[in-house]
């Protein structure tokens, strides 16, 4: 088991008052190596509130989060950074592509917070994934420059430079046309298999729910 | 629904951004028009300090060296239905609590009841013998108050010129002791001053009467002081000169009833070839000189101390001479022996140069008839009325020795009576000298009468001739105020950088206004607006806010004013040294202000609609690869290298050249290189925007991100760049330290010392005998100068000087020293003080120093002063070089000889620069202050006033660098706002960062380290280029950097930016979750 979620609850507002929303509660949820779930639920229902919890980008009222074994909710600022560097992988709704990089620098991005400079075998890891995802030859464009799909697969190869065990994906195909949006999830689904990581795709696609191992829905705070 | 109500509806909406948009506006509003309230507050003080320092005096009939009948004023007074007051003025020094308070240059004025007319003050009337009015000031240094006595030394005044020939100068001021009647404020005269000068004198009124009495006169004055306020000048002139009478010219008239003629004298003993030609057409006029010579001499026999006078003799030649027989049988020589006349010439300073001319004895005559007139001999005081030769006080040395007792029954008997006689034209030829030709005018009895005698005397000689002038004092004061150092135009030009920021900043908001409300621009594009329309829309708005942030700029700008004043009149006092400082607020001034505000905002507004609409129009074609035009790309490329290679160009060749280094050369170097470098800035950060990196880092990533969005990146590099440019080049001219002061070249001229008197020394003070009989032992050489008063034209004069003082200087002894910032180019490499004694036709050639030339006197070098000489002809003063800041601050300098030609009556020298050998400092200070403090004399070390000079000067550069400090304060502000935004609109990637495994230290590094390279490179950019404007500071040796000064203020302006940048990146990346 790559990750486990214990008990977890998350609100928003001031629980003494009424403005106060409880958004997950009593949560469980458990991920195998390799194994990809998806997680629907209608609009409001919590879902990235859940994804980004995972993220660490986020921290939980009540609860645990077991990753490989370790607690990660107790880490510090720091070690959370470090985590989510080394071993998760984010896909977001918008590519958040930085619009001053190239398509090879934002993709090399993630190596530079614990490396001061990208080595050989980074770079060939990128080079790999690019060609791999068929834009290898747009490198050195820019994001304005691109299309949706090809940012989009440029962010996926982004999440994967690290070698995550597990990638998070944030309604990957919500912003792509209904061509981009097959090829995306595809791609997800291949690479995830290919390179061994876990995947937990957010999502209102049935489609792209489909294609993964398991789909939860999430519903009044909890998965089912 | 009308544009009108859409314009309202955003304007309340989007209030907030409004306001703020509207405060940049506010803030410019205030700077220009807080700059134009100072200027007009400014001029108004000084037109208020003319009224104050002059009553209702609006001409002065003025004279130098010379004096009038007091009966002048009333017949002025009568003739011409005026006011007219007679004062008698000199200079003096008050001595208070048993002399351990002393004040020197005080303004002695004797006044009559007339004064009162003038001064419309009460408290002037009837002074008795020994009261006193002084003024405030006075009463404040000798801690005085009605009642209090203390005594006053006053120069004497001299009838006789004192430099003239056998006048005495054993007397040269007297002192009486003096009580306190009143003390005088500013609103009664305490600031009486009839000099264009800002700082009031130290007045002391004292009575007319007594005054006379004190100077040994008899009715006499030497101002006329007038109130008319209706009257011309010329109307003023005719008058005086209907009224002017030869007693006015000092001429006094007696019939010799035994020779039938009538005798005309001065009291001033020599007379003018002008008036001797007055009486000529008598068509009997004979004009006499009578000159007192040491030894008539023949072999080894000797006849001391005879008066020789000229004679009209057609036997005589030019070297032939008739004796009498007392001299003949006293030499025991016959007609055609030679005989040796010894005399004494009499230089500048009155120095003596023996002199010697032979004649051949052509006539013997006997002590009678027109060879035994004892009138001949001038009424000389201390020799005429003396009972023997023993108690001459001639002027000159008189050796008693050689004074036998057959010359004292010689005396007993004939007084004066010339010994000898010779030609007029040989007498001119020895004896003439620049107080006149003649000692006696003698015409027949028959020829002149009282009638004729006045006469001839008005139809050839004019007041004006004798140096008597009318001044229109209130006019000219009223121009000096108004055409003195324009605030305005300073205070703008001081605070251009704050006006600059307030105007980028205004930019700026609204520029992030226009972007917050993009999805509107989208809307209204939609519904069919076109883009001409919306642009419309948004500058109605702009105009509407730029009207409401000008009319509160306006309310900003009286508390601006205000705020200067306060600094004016404390910190900044040195920069206008007067204690009337008023502010004066126009309408029109307000309304010019704020119409010009608004103007410059409506500007900046369309400006940033304009790159809005850019921008949207960029987006809109995003896919496209919108590069620039090459044409662009190859303009800025080699406007960076043209800039550049011209400022080093520049610097290259002033370094290499053997010449003079121009400090305007390194400004255009330093202003070249500050453009070249900004362009070089640009053209990095385009290449970044554009570099293939194949090895990315975090430098990279930072590189990236700077030029990303490049308008905004170099609106920070400029702000900084342009305001530490501004900012570190005006703090290196600070005239910080002494250093150098002693130098030669330095505006010390190599001297330790410079002294001014009250009471002009008559002697030269490097004549040994003269120091050792005043008992100065120490060594020093001193410079001195003959001085004519005039308007004080240092900057601690706002007024505009029109006729700055004169200083008589010999060229001879200056060479090598001072430096000239400027010369007319006819002088070539030629040794500037040498041109001082050039032949320029008609001008004068005069060197002042460059400041007074360019801000006193509002002139440039080439340029003409005019005055009027002591003949009443035009003077014409051609400025020839300006000197670098020296202690000649506030006068021009005129070579000796031309000095003495044109002002030929002026009595010994008031000013001196001394130069002490090394160690010997401080006791010559000390002695020369004990020696001649009876003469007032004030000592300061040359250095410390040329520092008094510089500190105008520095406190213009700190009213400059405050208002620069609060344009970087703006500009900070302007990069917190730019920061801000951009932070905000990055918010998306800074949480992708945070994401991405990038801590918040590391992001927060990654942002501060991001804008601070753009803040260190703007303010490195303008660093650098102000090091190179004005290189000159750091390399020469005089040059005056005050380091600490500079390093401080880059300090400041980068701490400054990095607080602003770390704060607001830590505050932005702490909210990001």
């Amino acid at each position: 088991m790559i990750l486990q979620l214990k008990n977890i609850s998350k609100g928003y507002g001031e629980p003494s008052k009424n403005n106060f929303r409880k958004v997950l509660e009593n949560l469980n949820l458990e991920v195998d190596t390799n194994q990809k779930i998806a997680i629907a639920g209608p609009s409001g229902s919590g879902k990235t509130t859940l994804l980004n919890l995972i993220g660490t980008l986020d921290h939980p009222d009540a609860g645990e989060i077991i990753f490989k074994d370790a607690r990660i909710t107790g880490y510090s600022h720091e070690e959370l950074a470090h985590f989510r560097n080394r071993e998760l992988g984010f896909v977001f709704q918008m590519h958040h592509l930085l619009p001053q990089c190239t398509l090879w620098e934002n993709v090399l991005l993630p190596v530079l917070p614990f490396k001061k400079i990208v080595g050989k075998a980074d770079k060939d890891w990128a080079e790999h994934l690019l060609r791999k995802v068929g834009i290898w030859e747009q490198r050195n464009q820019k994001p304005s420059e691109l299309s949706g799909g090809e940012c989009q697969r440029t962010a996926v190869v982004r999440a994967l430079i690290n070698k995550p065990q597990l990638i998070l994906a944030d309604e990957p195909t919500g912003a792509l046309d209904e061509q981009n949006a097959e090829n995306l999830a595809e791609l997800l689904n291949h690479i995830s298999s290919e390179e061994g990581v876990s995947l937990i795709v957010v999502t209102h696609s049935s489609e792209l729910a489909s294609q993964m191992d398991k789909i939860y829905h999430l519903k009044n705070g909890r998965l089912q | 629904m009308t544009r009108l109500t859409l314009i309202s509806s955003n304007f309340r909406y989007y209030l907030k951004a409004n306001i703020l948009v509207a405060l940049g506006v506010a803030i410019s509003t205030a700077v220009l028009t807080g700059g134009l309230i100072i200027g007009d507050s400014v001029t108004f003080s000084l037109e208020q300090s003319a009224f104050l320092r002059l009553g209702s005096t609006t001409h002065v009939v003025s004279t130098v060296d010379r004096f009038f009948r007091t009966d002048l004023a009333k017949e002025l007074s009568l003739e011409g239905n005026l006011n007219v007051a007679p004062a008698l003025m000199f200079e003096g020094i008050a001595v208070a609590e048993g002399g351990r308070e002393r004040v020197n240059k005080v303004q002695i004025t004797g006044i009559d009841n007339r004064f009162e007319q003038i001064s419309k003050s009460k408290i002037y009337n009837s002074l008795s013998d020994n009261e006193v009015i002084i003024s405030l000031n006075l009463a404040g240094r000798l801690h005085l108050k009605i009642g209090d006595n203390f005594i006053i030394r006053i120069k004497k005044g001299s009838l006789i010129p004192l430099n003239a020939p056998f006048v005495s100068d054993a007397e040269t001021s007297v002192s009486f002791r003096a009580v306190v009647k009143n003390i005088a404020d500013q609103q009664n005269m305490g600031f009486f001053n009839l000099k264009n000068a800002q700082t009031a004198p130290y007045n002391l009124f004292l009575s007319l009467a007594r005054l006379n009495t004190l100077m040994k006169f008899n009715g006499k004055a030497n101002r006329l002081l007038i109130s008319a306020p209706s009257a011309t000048d010329k109307q003023i002139g005719e008058l005086l000169d209907h009224c002017f009478t030869p007693e006015d010219a000092g001429l006094k008239v007696k019939t010799l009833p035994l020779l039938k003629e009538t005798e005309i004298t001065s009291e001033r003993v020599f007379i003018e070839d002008q008036i001797v030609r007055a009486f000529e057409p008598t068509g009997q006029s004979q004009g006499i000189l009578t000159y007192f010579a040491n030894s008539l001499e023949v072999k080894e026999r000797s006849t001391p101390y005879s008066f020789i006078s000229t004679i009209d003799d057609n036997s005589l030649t030019d070297n032939s001479i008739i004796i009498n027989q007392w001299v003949a049988s006293d030499l025991n020589v016959k007609v055609g022996d030679s005989l040796l006349i010894k005399y004494y010439q009499i230089g500048p300073l009155r120095q003596l140069i023996e002199k010697g001319t032979r004649f051949v004895i052509q006539k013997i005559v006997p002590i009678e008839g027109k060879y035994g007139d004892r009138d001949l001999m001038p009424a000389l005081p201390g020799m005429s009325d003396a009972g023997h030769c023993r108690d001459w006080e001639a002027g000159v040395p008189i050796k008693l020795g050689s004074i036998r007792t057959k010359d004292e029954v010689y005396w007993k008997q004939y007084k004066g009576t010339p010994k000898a006689f010779i030609s007029l034209k040989k007498a001119h030829q020895i004896w003439g000298n620049r107080f006149g030709n003649y000692t006696a005018i003698r015409i027949d009895e028959n020829l002149l009468t009282d009638k004729t005698y006045k006469a001839l005397f008005a139809a050839s000689i004019k007041p004006a001739n004798l140096g008597v002038l009318i001044t229109p004092v209130r006019e000219n004061g009223l121009n000096a105020a108004r055409n003195g150092v324009d605030f305005s135009q300073l205070f703008i030009g001081l605070s251009f950088f704050l006006l600059l920021a307030a105007l980028i900043l205004t930019s700026l908001l609204f520029l992030f206004n226009l972007e917050n409300r993009r999805s509107e621009l989208g809307t209204l594009l939609m519904v069919g607006f076109t883009r001409s329309q919306i642009r419309a829309l948004f500058l109605c708005e702009g105009a509407v806010i730029s009207i409401i942030g000008g009319l509160f700029g306006l309310f900003l700008a009286v508390i601006y004013t205000k705020l200067i004043f306060l600094a004016l009149n404390t910190l900044w006092w040195e920069a206008v040294r007067t204690s009337i400082l008023l502010i004066d607020i126009k309408a029109i001034t307000l309304l010019s202000g704020l119409i010009i505000s608004v103007f410059m905002a409506i500007v900046t507004i369309l400006f940033a609609l304009h790159r809005s609409f850019k921008r949207q129009t960029v987006k809109l074609q995003r896919k496209q690869n919108h590069e620039e035009r090459p044409i662009v790309q190859i303009v800025r490329k080699w406007g960076m290298f043209i800039s550049l290679g011209l400022a080093f160009g520049l610097v290259g060749f002033q370094l290499s050249g053997s010449g003079n280094l121009s400090s305007s050369l390194f400004f255009i170097s330093g202003s070249l290189m500050l453009t070249g470098l900004l362009l070089l800035a640009d053209l990095v950060l385009r290449r970044n925007r554009h570099e293939m990196v194949s090895n990315l880092s975090l430098n990279t990533f930072n590189r990236r991100s700077r030029s990303q969005n490049l308008g905004r990146s170099m609106t920070i590099i400029i702000l900084f760049a342009l305001g530490t440019f501004l900012v570190v080049s005006t703090g290196a001219n600070r005239e910080g330290s002494l250093s150098g002061s002693n130098e030669k070249e330095s505006g010390t001229g190599g001297f330790q010392f410079f002294s001014e008197t009250s009471i002009p020394v008559l002697f030269s003070l490097n004549d040994m005998d003269q120091r050792s009989k005043e008992g100065l032992t120490t060594p020093f050489n001193a410079f001195q100068f003959s001085k004519i008063e005039g308007d004080d034209a240092s900057c601690l004069n706002l007024n505009r000087a029109a006729n700055p003082a004169i200083l008589g200087a010999d060229p001879t002894l200056f060479r090598n020293r001072f430096s000239f910032d400027t010369k007319c180019a006819e002088f070539g490499q030629k040794e500037v003080w040498q041109a001082l004694n050039e032949p320029l036709g008609k001008v004068i050639p005069a060197i002042a120093d460059q400041t007074v030339i360019q801000w006193g006197l509002g002139k440039n070098i080439g340029d003409t002063l005019i005055y009027r000489n002591e003949m009443g002809d035009t003077l014409r003063l051609k400025l020839i070089a300006g000197l670098s800041p020296s202690v000649f601050q506030g006068y021009v300098l005129i070579s000796t000889d031309n000095f003495l030609k044109n002002f030929a009556t002026t009595s010994g020298s008031n000013l001196f620069l001394i130069e002490v050998p090394k160690g010997h400092e401080e006791k010559t200070s000390e002695e020369l202050q004990s020696v001649f403090r009876d003469y007032g004399w004030e000592m300061t070390s040359a250095s410390q006033r040329l520092m008094e000079f510089n500190s105008v000067a520095n406190t213009y550069l700190s009213i400059f660098l405050a208002l620069g400090a609060l344009g970087l304060i703006l500009g900070t502000v302007g990069l917190a706002i730019v920061l801000a935004r951009t932070l905000l609109e990055r918010k998306e990637e800074i949480a992708l960062l945070t994401a991405l495994g990038f801590t918040h230290r590391q992001v927060v590094h990654l942002l501060v380290k991001e804008y601070a390279v753009l803040l260190v490179w703007g303010v490195l950019t303008g660093f650098l280029s102000a090091v190179v404007a004005v290189l000159p500071n750091f390399i020469l040796p005089a040059g005056k950097v005050p380091f600490w000064t500079v390093l401080l203020i880059v300090a400041v302006i980068l701490l400054n930016g990095l607080i602003w940048i770390i704060g607001l990146s830590w505050v932005r990346v702490r909210q990001i979750k």
